[in-house]
């Protein structure tokens, strides 16, 4: 059609716009009826049931009740004639039920709608039955298995939060969060925790986080009836849960409740603020920790201080026996020495009866007849002292040869 | 360290002191003065650990959720 428009634009003005030659054009009531008749001849929409949840009943003056029937994804418009009505119980918004009756078309106003002949609500044994139905379809696809859980993150980030924006669940688990690790951000991207809205609203925020850049998702809602929760048992969210690209908590309902969703989850936690417990470290034991650590890196420095110590006082220890040991074996050769020094001295050889002949006054040792003279003083160093002596005479060897033993007298 | 101290997350800070802590325990081949410049780090490290939680305060911000694109496009 699109196509065709700058064609038509081109011709305008010369040629009549086109009518296509169909062999059948049919007024409106024609195509409204043929509808009609398609609709109400199928055999399976004339009698059957269907379940879903009713929303906004009204009842008007005829005394015929209007109401939408609806699950996740699509709804069905119903009417309840006054007539029909009779016997049955007034219609609770919200609720699940199975609603029978046929699908007509209203031509007036060209809709289709189901026309109710009987409703039930849906009871609890009911919403059980369907409640293992669907547990047992995703663990044969398995939506539960144990290496599919992935574990939580040791230090989020930023925490996404898919719950509704008021009430006491998501005032807990800031609350939770705040107190134990302050340190992270927290999302929230609100949703619709029960009724028809609830599924594609929870399903949407779990993809909203996620674009956010969510390292872990919870996915929460405070207690309530079974009823209530039913949006957790729905197969959207299990799916949307099990498809998350990262680890998603679930807290839905008290420590009792148990919904597909917990089943799904990488973990389930009891209530939205156990939640919190499981989602970040406690700030508290964090500065346990960071005491303790302090404590150990204090220790193992003092540690090495002390080898470092005890190293230097052994080495400073080392050092004074080496000098000890050097200034002992100084002292031993100077009495080595020192005895060999005295065997060497004149005064031993004095006692071997030598003496020493010294000129009394200037004390210059006699080596030659020729340096006394007759009647000189002397004065003759013997072993144990001195003797004065007077020459009395001089005689010159007849033999002296100098450096040469004076034992050749003959 | 080559970053500084504010692009250190957390738990970044954390697993280092730890890393510090049980090489000053462990590594016997480390000098003196390598163990002190580490002790060093170590309480400079544990100091801002603690000072990060004590000065924290949790920021939540709330998000437009779109909803979903049905297959189908629906009628107003």
């Amino acid at each position: 059609m699109i196509d065709l428009l700058p064609a038509l634009r081109a011709s305008a003005g010369t040629l009549a716009p086109v009518i296509p030659l169909v062999p059948l054009v049919l007024s409106v009531s024609e195509a409204t009826g043929h509808i009609k008749s398609l609709l109400e001849d199928d055999s399976t929409l004339a009698d059957c049931w269907v379940r879903g949840e009713v929303s906004d009943p009204r009842t008007y003056a005829s005394g015929h009740t209007y109401f939408t029937l609806r699950d996740g994804e699509s709804q069905l418009k119903c009417v309840l004639f006054k007539q029909k009505a009779r016997g049955l119980e007034k219609l609770e918004h919200g609720r699940q039920y199975i609603v029978h009756g046929s699908v007509g078309v209203y031509e007036a106003n060209g809709v289709y709608q189901f026309y109710v002949t009987d409703h039930r609500p849906l009871g609890v044994g009911e919403l059980y039955q369907q409640f293992e139905l669907l547990k047992s379809k995703l663990e044969a696809d398995g939506l539960f298995a144990t290496e599919r859980k992935r574990p939580l993150p040791v230090w989020p980030k930023r925490i996404g939060i898919a719950t509704s924006p008021q009430g006491a669940v998501i005032h807990d688990l800031k609350q939770v969060i705040g107190r134990r690790f302050p340190l992270v951000e927290v999302v929230l991207a609100p949703c619709q925790v029960q009724g028809a809205p609830a599924v594609p609203t929870i399903v949407a925020s779990l993809q909203a986080l996620q674009r956010a850049g969510c390292d872990v998702i919870v996915v929460a809602r405070g207690g309530g009836s079974i009823e209530d929760l039913w949006a957790y048992n729905d197969e959207a969210v299990a799916r949307a849960i099990a498809a998350c690209g990262v680890p998603v908590v679930s807290a839905v309902g008290h420590e009792t409740d148990f919904t597909i969703a917990d089943f799904v989850a990488d973990v389930r936690a009891a209530t939205p603020s156990v939640a919190g417990e499981l989602l970040v470290p406690d700030a508290a034991e964090l500065r346990r920790q960071l005491a303790s650590l302090t404590t150990r890196a204090e220790r193992a420095v003092q540690a090495q201080l002390w080898t470092a110590q005890s190293d230097l006082v052994e080495r400073a220890a080392a050092l004074k026996r080496h000098l000890a040991m050097r200034l002992e074996r100084a002292d031993s050769r100077l009495t080595a020495l020192n005895g060999r020094l005295a065997a060497l001295s004149p005064l031993s050889v004095l006692a071997r009866g030598y003496a020493v002949a010294r000129d009394a006054v200037s004390g210059a040792v006699v080596r030659s007849v020729s340096e006394v003279c007759e009647g000189q003083e002397l004065s003759v160093l013997v072993a144990d002292g001195t003797l004065a002596a007077r020459v009395s005479s001089v005689t010159r060897s007849a033999h002296y040869t100098p450096n040469r033993l004076v034992t050749q007298d003959t | 360290m080559s970053k500084k101290a504010q692009d250190v997350t957390f738990g970044e800070a954390m697993a280092r002191l730890e890393s510090i802590v049980s090489q000053l325990e462990e590594d016997e081949s480390i000098g003196l003065e390598q163990a002190l410049a580490l002790y060093e780090q170590g309480l400079a490290l544990a100091d801002d650990c603690q000072q990060r939680l004590a000065a924290a305060k949790l920021r939540l911000t709330q998000i437009a959720v779109p909803p979903l694109a049905s297959p189908a496009a629906e009628p107003a």
